[in-house]
């Protein structure tokens, strides 16, 4: 692409976003959500490419009819109250149609089911992008929107980390594992949303920080399936050995920065009684630890079957780590010790 | 006037059931006009004429290509239309659908807050749609601004993704 | 007996002449053409052969219509109906002066259907399930949006000046002067534009008589292509009775016997330019066409609503000097 072009299309990118969030009229925020839209497509089809060409199409067919449909609720809003502001909506049927299409355009269960098919054929950075800044404009929406009607929040939240964890499990491409995670972890944002908003924030910022590295080690080794992670040991040593330690933080394992969200959830939803509720998502995180288990598993503790002939690669490229993973990799696995700073910030 | 209206209303119904009932590309796009000539008549209904004549010239224009380029890719020289049997099934599914909305909208009355926000322009001078569009253009430019940098930055996204002989996106295939 | 009066008798008061108009404007057109290529044209039915359009349309009407096996019955014989009555509808906002409706956007309400009109012509050549046609009518799609861009731009420049939408406007807006003595690159604009919106020469792709037989209109005999036919001839008196109420309707006074015979006369000065057109001119090369509209017409209009719009702005504070 042009880099005139792809230099506009990342701005249109990032001021979309930035649109939606400085908005407090529906309008404003439909358009943001538009231009982010239209922005992104170039980009994901950037590769000329059939798997991506068709990744652009799928995610543009998928994109409109929600935008359409957060336009339409807009618009019946404002004809039954008058108003176009988002964090003033009243009534029923326009919040639940607004949540089902916010969840829609992030992937969310039960209409999640483009987001792996999307990410499949997507280069891993373009992914970065549409797993986590794409989800910020919606998920801020749904953020305003909070304590609005607790049924439908709930019922996203827990159906997502339920089939997030499902679908994850027989997976052997690593995109769609990671577009797997995210729809759980999008599913423990929206359960503990209308309790604590801010919480949820939090587990968004982790999430973040979290798939960061992960995406970005994949993409440096151009590791698109689970049976080439083991080749990671010759390449990078030192990653092949830190990328355990990366998953189980993404799947929330104690010692680790991904526990800290997972821990808080379910101590709010422990303070305000909701047991059965807490029982039914920690018990559904296990289902995406197995998997995370089983890519730490692959990488780190299993040899690659074909032998190596030649030098190990990692011995004539020393200083192959990228500086930004190096930055990514510790506060996604160390946080933990911080968890009274950051409570105290967010909370 | 109340005539005119339901029967557009009734138009928009039936029609965009076949909108969505119809497999083939032709229909579907050729019911969406009657659709959008009912929906720009139930505007003019409420006052917007300048607004329902644009949305009608822009709509025709769109739906005249969007039929050309039908016309031009896909070869159905057979296609289905209501008069087949699984898509008036799936026509009558629909429209019973939107009637069961219906009367569970205005015969139970379930939903709650339907007393619509239309009566409040009774005393005004001008039409409803001429002081939407001075608004526009004075108070909320900034609102005209991002909207228009949005048309031209899809034009840009369509002129990328369909540029070229082979290095368009959408050839690649 | 109100209601027999306001919607039968005053339609039918209107459409009875408009298609009579229609007929000697064949008539017209052969007479000279044939006289342009020094023949005498149609001269036997009756004196110089006044008669002639009358037994054509008995000879149309009485032939039985063909129907192709494989064409959409419904759509194959809605299309031509469909064209006749919106060509005929669009006369209803004309002023003659005074007009059948009297409509606020009445121009705007004109520009829309005559992009409708182009329906029919689509819906002719798909339905009627022959390649000729389908050509003729995916022509008759690209010519018509294209051109409707253009048409639509120069009228926005002629609304800034007059404004206002309605057709009334433009007859007291030129009270005065006409338009076209400063507007007349907008005036040659619009009147091209409308060539190519009806679809004449050097325009008339659409029906490509040596490559494309008849356009859009092949598998049509008798009734439902004299329909068409009618469209057509409608729509070139409408388009230019509209070219006379925008650019060229200064009667000085507006509701005197007059100004219906003015417009009349103007409107019969332009059709003969159309067929003076036909006879000079050799059709366009399709890529010319579509340069013409979008490399030429679409930058001169934007640049001229532009301008009038500045002009505009800077004259505002002007006191009239009547």
């Amino acid at each position: 692409m042009n880099p005139i072009t792809l230099s506009m299309f990342t701005t249109a990118l990032l001021s979309g976003t930035l649109i939606t969030l400085s908005s407090t009229n529906w309008l404003m925020a439909w358009m943001g959500l538009e231009i982010n839209t239209m922005a992104i497509i170039p980009i994901i089809a950037r590769k000329h490419h059939p798997r991506a060409t068709e990744a652009a199409t799928k995610y543009f067919l998928i994109q409109a009819p929600a935008a359409a449909t957060i336009l339409f609720c807009a618009i019946t809003n404002a004809w039954m109250t008058g108003q176009w502001e988002i964090n003033q909506m009243s009534t029923d049927l326009p919040i639940i149609l607004i949540l089902i299409s916010l969840a829609f355009k992030m992937g969310m269960a039960p209409v999640h089911s483009w987001l792996p098919d999307v990410l499949q054929g997507l280069d891993l950075m373009t992914g970065l992008v549409l797993s986590t800044w794409q989800k910020l404009a919606p998920f801020y929406l749904i953020l305003q929107l909070h304590s609005t009607h607790s049924l439908t929040l709930i019922l996203l939240g827990t159906m997502s980390i339920l089939v997030g964890g499902w679908g994850g499990l027989n997976q052997t491409q690593t995109r769609k594992i990671l577009a797997y995670s995210s729809i759980t972890h999008m599913g423990w944002m929206l359960v503990i949303l209308q309790f604590s908003p801010e919480l949820t924030l939090m587990t968004f910022t982790l999430y973040v920080t979290m798939t960061l590295p992960v995406f970005m080690i994949l993409h440096q080794n151009n590791t698109l399936s689970i049976n080439k992670l083991p080749i990671l040991a010759t390449h990078t040593p030192t990653i092949s050995a830190l990328i355990p330690l990366l998953l189980l933080s993404l799947g929330g394992l104690p010692p680790l920065t991904g526990f800290i969200p997972k821990w808080l959830i379910i101590q709010k939803m422990s303070h305000l009684g909701l047991f059965g509720l807490a029982t039914i998502t920690a018990l559904s995180g296990l289902f995406s630890l197995y998997f995370y288990l089983r890519l730490s598993y692959i990488s780190s503790i299993t040899m690659s079957p074909s032998s190596n002939l030649t030098t190990a690669t990692w011995r004539l490229t020393p200083n192959s780590i990228p500086l930004g993973l190096k930055t990514t990799i510790v506060p996604s696995m160390m946080l933990l010790p911080l968890t009274p700073m950051i409570n105290s910030l967010l909370l | 006037m109340t005539f005119i209206m339901y029967i557009a209303l009734l138009v928009m119904v039936v029609g965009l059931g076949a909108v969505v009932a119809h497999p083939s590309p032709y229909f579907g796009s050729l019911t969406l006009v009657v659709v959008s000539g009912a929906a720009c008549v139930v505007l003019i209904v409420y006052g917007g004429t300048f607004l329902a004549l644009v949305m009608f010239l822009v709509y025709l224009g769109g739906m005249l290509v969007v039929f050309a380029y039908t016309t031009a890719l896909a070869a159905d020289s057979f296609p289905y239309t209501l008069t087949y049997g699984d898509v008036m099934l799936y026509w009558t599914l629909y429209m019973g659908l939107s009637l069961i909305c219906y009367v569970k909208c205005t015969v139970v009355g379930v939903v709650e807050g339907w007393d619509l926000f239309e009566n409040w322009e009774e005393f005004g001078i001008f039409e409803s749609d001429v002081r939407g569009m001075a608004l526009m253009y004075s108070d909320v430019g900034s609102l005209l601004l991002i909207g228009g940098w949005m048309l031209l930055l899809t034009l840009i996204a369509v002129l990328e993704l369909c540029r070229g002989n082979s290095r368009g996106a959408l050839r690649a295939v | 007996m109100k209601f027999i009066i306001t919607h039968i008798i005053h339609p039918l008061l209107l459409i009875i002449p408009i298609l009579l108009a229609v007929a000697f404007l064949t008539l017209l057109e052969r007479k000279i053409l044939g006289y342009m290529q020094l023949r005498k044209g149609p001269n036997v039915v009756g004196p110089f052969g006044l008669l002639q359009p009358i037994a054509d349309g008995v000879k149309l009407f009485i032939k039985e219509p063909i129907h192709p096996v494989l064409a959409s019955p419904l759509m194959f014989n809605a299309t031509p109906i469909m064209a006749l009555s919106i060509a005929l509808l669009m006369w209803a906002p004309i002023p003659l002066p005074h007009s059948l409706t009297e409509l606020n956007m009445g121009m705007l309400f004109i520009l829309a259907f005559s992009s409708l009109s182009v329906y029919a012509v689509m819906g002719a050549g798909w339905a009627s399930n022959s390649k000729y046609a389908l050509i003729g009518a995916i022509r008759a799609i690209a010519q018509t949006i294209s051109y409707e861009v253009s048409l639509g731009l120069v009228l926005l420049g002629v609304v800034l000046l007059v404004g206002g939408f309605s057709l009334q406007t433009f007859l007291y807006a030129q009270e005065k002067m006409s338009l076209i003595w400063f507007t007349w690159p907008l005036c040659l604009m619009w009147f091209i534009s409308t060539i190519a919106e009806t679809n004449r020469t050097p325009f008339d792709l659409v029906e490509g008589e040596s490559e494309l037989v008849s356009g859009f209109n092949v598998e049509y005999a008798a009734g439902p292509f004299a329909l068409f036919f009618l469209a057509e001839y409608t729509n070139i008196l409408l388009m230019n009775s509209i070219s006379v109420i925008l650019f060229f309707g200064s009667e000085g006074v507006l509701n005197s016997e007059m100004s219906t015979w003015s417009l009349a006369l103007k409107t019969c000065a332009l059709a003969t330019c159309f067929l003076w057109i036909r006879a000079t001119l050799p059709r366009y090369r399709y890529d010319q066409l579509m340069h013409l509209t979008w490399e030429s017409f679409l930058p001169l209009a934007l640049g001229f609503v532009i301008i009038t719009y500045m002009v505009l702005l800077m004259t505002a504070g002007i006191p009239p000097l009547d």
